[in-house]
């Protein structure tokens, strides 16, 4: 198969999600994420110079705002607010992180084969509309299996980020405003969910979610 | 400006009903917006609504109207299309000849509540209530009707549940929320099973006929008569009337159980878009049980909201039994009788929203006055408000179809299409059931009767039994306006049948033979009503003479040696209604039981105590069993489902997205 330089960055995309499942570190996993969301800026660069000339300014400015907002802004706030809660490792809670990287390598090989039932062939790279699945899989994998609140968050913006890459690849004709909003709204979901996080830490002392349980009587 | 070139194309009917539409919805808004407002504004432009739609219905004449509602009033697959035909026009009349008197009186009675409700709340949703319930008579399809059906559930719902401070409301309102919901989804599946069979939501469109239109009949008929409160499905009925305030309850019981049989009419009789084979039989069968189950039951209740509650479920079984027999008419091809049963039924339902919802005004006058329900209180309210007695002694007489009034005319027409179902049946058991149901009428009739003697006994006649019976006094002058309107209407509509055939024969004529009613009524009542007149006179004239000559003597009452007699030793309700009741007490455990106390309590008994019970074997050994079960599985259910752990929920949301995937995306 021929990769288009598109598909080729989704798939890279998708492989750090992947690697996303295996790793504890807190740190690590949002710096992974934002090399995630670069990736996708970088499809959007690309998008821009394959629609020849056409909507180019419009691609780069949506380019630099997913950059700048999405994989610089948000992985820094989140690192900030980990920080500010001295967390280090979320060690998952039913799935171990080795097996929930089978899990995603299993995401991915189901978004491969869903490939013919997704993609916009017209719209070429058929690849990246498997790989966008992949993500929504892999994103609701890691919020199941992580244990931190914060992680939830980050399970989020995987799913989020696939949506964000089907919508760039497959649907042409999506309007910019509509790609500019979303990345600002995910912005504002994320620093609501950073602050709930926060103020969670502070009041029970731990962001532990099979903890709160106890919250329903 | 298209929408504007649309609304040009309606005529001026369109324009007057659409005129009540718009202005109800500035009640509701403004009702929302200003709860508090306890002035004129209201009832005002609610009744200025009530007049559109009278003036909308006399422009008609007799075409049929057809309103398209333009984008965007859109509602995904079909529009709010609504047809305004005669039967459509009959049931507006009824809305808007009941809802005037019942605004007029709304006033009086919500500044009786004024500390435990909200005015513009109520408002809000008694001009939703009427809004919906003109939507829903008028609706051609079925989506705009299911539309205008849920929202009259819920503005009722809302109206129920005005005075919740009381546990007893809240407990009623969320009972009748749960029947309106039970009754919609029986009605929404037989609705969606019909559009299977016809692809078509329109009403018009549906022609479903032989084995196919079993289900669907089925389905639609159970929701209907939930609605309508027919036996067995009648069981928030009770409840849920005495807990609403006295204006909803008359709205709710003269006319909103009505729209179910309008529908039940449009589906299978008029339009026939339903042909279901065993359609005549299912309804006299279940409405010869609901008038007598109604009415054994209302002759039990010292409430007098429940009683005429229980009164509405024995109505709606007379009515269902005129239904039934014009479906048997159709089915065995017998016009007349066809035209005659619907007619007796039609005509019964505007009689009974009119007497009807004037008893329950009554009954709302004695509640905003004395705070009682229970007529085992009452006592000698005729003195301190006559005019109220006088006008629930002639709703009494209506309901209990005395002639000259409106109850008869109607009962009368049923009678006869009951005759002629006897004479001309195609077989023997049809021809039995003719002569059945003209028994069981009679029976119902005799036993009304003895429910009203009763209740207007009771509660008007006698001595005062409680200090607040004794503190009453009339209601407000628009109180007692809104009662003397209905009561004139009772005599109006007895006594003007030969115009009220004239729309009757109109409907008559859409089951497709041309209308044959034109002569059914032989009774000349004017020169009855003169004959009836001067024998009462005559009688009063003679009585007075009598007594002139035999001058009244008073004498002390011999109290058997037990000291005063305090109002309590009054006849009661429970006496009055305990020989009857004891007749049919099989059919719910009657028991009477006496004890005496005190040391000689033979001869000198101290207290005496005479308690009655009984028990609905209905609520007691069908649904409070199922409604059990259902709780404690639901319980069980809800545990597992929302143990609170957000892994789980996240888990719900993947699974749903895997079936989205499944259903949605891979053929």
């Amino acid at each position: 198969m021929n990769l288009s330089q598109i598909d080729f960055l989704a798939a890279a995309a998708a492989a750090t999600a992947v690697m996303m499942c295996g790793i504890t570190g807190i740190q690590t996993q949002f710096r992974f994420l934002a090399l995630q969301t670069a990736l996708f800026s970088g499809i959007c660069l690309l998008e821009g110079f394959s629609s020849h000339g056409q909507h180019m300014a419009q691609f780069i400015i949506l380019a630099a705002v997913v950059l700048i907002v999405k994989a610089a802004g948000i992985p820094l706030f989140l690192m900030w607010a980990a920080n500010k809660m001295s967390i280090i490792r979320d060690k998952g809670n039913t799935a171990s992180p080795p097996v929930t990287l089978i899990m995603a390598f299993g995401a991915i090989a189901a978004g491969y084969f869903l490939i013919p039932q997704f993609a916009v062939y017209s719209a070429g790279n058929p690849v990246s509309a498997g790989m966008a699945v992949a993500l929504l899989f892999i994103g609701m994998i890691f919020m199941v299996t992580r244990r931190l609140a914060i992680s939830q968050v980050t399970g989020f913006l995987i799913i989020e980020n696939g949506i964000f890459l089907y919508g760039l690849t497959q649907a042409k004709g999506m309007p910019h405003l509509v790609e500019m909003a979303v990345v600002f709204e995910a912005l504002i979901a994320v620093l609501i969910a950073g602050l709930v996080i926060l103020r969670i830490n502070r009041n029970f002392e731990h962001i532990d979610v099979t903890q709160m349980r106890g919250l329903r009587h | 400006m298209s929408l504007f070139n649309q609304f040009n194309e309606v005529n001026e009917a369109g324009f007057w009903i659409l005129t009540a539409f718009v202005l109800w919805m500035v009640v509701f808004a403004t009702g929302l917006i200003n709860k508090k407002h306890t002035g004129y504004f209201f009832p005002a432009v609610t009744i200025t609504g009530c007049l559109a739609l009278i003036a909308g219905i006399l422009f008609s004449g007799k075409s049929t109207v057809n309103i398209l509602v333009p984008l965007p009033f859109f509602l995904g697959e079909a529009g709010f299309d609504f047809t305004i035909d005669p039967l459509s026009k009959w049931f507006l009349a009824i809305i808007a000849i009941t809802g005037i008197p019942i605004t007029l009186f709304a006033p009086g009675y919500l500044h009786h509540l004024r500390n435990r409700t909200f005015p513009g709340f109520i408002w809000a949703g008694f001009s939703m209530l009427l809004l919906s319930m003109c939507g829903v008579v008028m609706s051609s399809n079925a989506i705009a009707f299911i539309v205008f059906w849920e929202m009259m559930a819920l503005s009722s719902f809302s109206l129920v549940a005005s005075d919740n401070e009381q546990r007893e409301t809240r407990r009623a309102s969320f009972i009748y929320l749960g029947a309106t919901r039970i009754g919609t989804g029986f009605l929404m599946a037989g609705f969606l099973w019909a559009h299977s069979i016809t692809g078509s939501w329109s009403f018009s469109a549906w022609g479903i006929t032989g084995a196919a239109a079993i289900g669907p009949s089925i389905l639609i008929l159970i929701g209907l008569a939930t609605k309508a409160g027919c036996w067995p499905f009648h069981l928030w009925l009770p409840i849920a009337h005495p807990a609403a305030p006295a204006p909803v309850s008359a709205i709710m019981s003269g006319v909103m159980i009505k729209t179910a049989i309008y529908t039940i009419t449009r589906l299978f009789i008029t339009g026939s878009h339903i042909e279901f084979k065993w359609l005549g039989i299912v309804l006299i069968v279940f409405g010869a049980i609901s008038a007598f189950w109604g009415v054994i039951f209302a002759l039990l209740q010292h409430d007098l909201k429940r009683l005429l509650a229980y009164h509405s479920v024995e109505n709606i079984g007379i009515i269902l039994m005129g239904l039934g027999v014009s479906a048997t008419g159709a089915a065995n091809n017998i016009p007349l009788l066809t035209q005659m049963g619907l007619a007796a039924a039609l005509f019964h339902t505007l009689n009974h929203a009119i007497f009807k919802s004037l008893l329950f005004l009554g009954a709302g006058v004695i509640d905003a006055r004395t705070h009682l329900r229970d007529i085992e209180k009452m006592g000698g309210l005729i003195h301190k408000m006559p005019w109220t007695a006088a006008a629930f002694t002639a709703g009494s007489a209506a309901i209990c179809a005395l002639p000259p009034l409106n109850g008869f005319a109607s009962e009368w027409i049923l009678y006869q299409s009951f005759f002629k179902l006897a004479l001309n049946g195609p077989t023997a058991a049809t021809r039995l059931t003719g002569v059945f149901l003209m028994a069981v009428l009679a029976l119902i009739g005799a036993l009304a009767i003895a429910c009203f003697v009763k209740a207007v006994s009771v509660a008007f006649l006698g001595l005062p039994r409680t200090d607040n019976a004794r503190r009453a006094r009339e209601g407000t002058p628009q109180m007692t306006a809104a009662q003397v309107f209905l009561a004139v209407l009772c005599v109006v509509s007895g006594l003007g049948v030969p115009v009220l055939l004239n729309p009757l024969s109109q409907i008559t004529a859409m089951t497709g033979t041309g209308s044959m009613i034109g002569n059914i009524w032989t009774i000349p009542v004017g020169i009855l009503t003169i004959i009836l007149l001067t024998t009462v006179a005559a009688i009063a004239i003679w009585m007075k003479k009598l007594s002139m000559k035999n001058p009244v003597k008073s004498y002390i009452t011999w109290e058997c040696g037990f000291g005063d007699l305090s109002p309590k030793t009054q006849y009661t309700a429970t006496s009055f209604a305990q020989p009857i009741s004891s007749i049919f007490g099989n059919i719910y455990r009657y028991a009477l039981e006496v004890t005496t106390h005190g040391r000689q309590s033979r001869h000198f008994p101290e207290t005496v105590e005479a308690e009655t019970r009984y028990e609905a074997y209905l609520e007691t050994k069908l649904y409070e069993p199922f409604l059990n079960w259902i709780k404690k599985f639901s319980g069980i259910l809800l545990m597992k489902l929302q143990a609170g752990s957000i892994h789980q929920y996240l888990i719900y949301m993947a699974i749903a997205l895997i079936i989205l995937i499944r259903i949605g995306v891979v053929k």
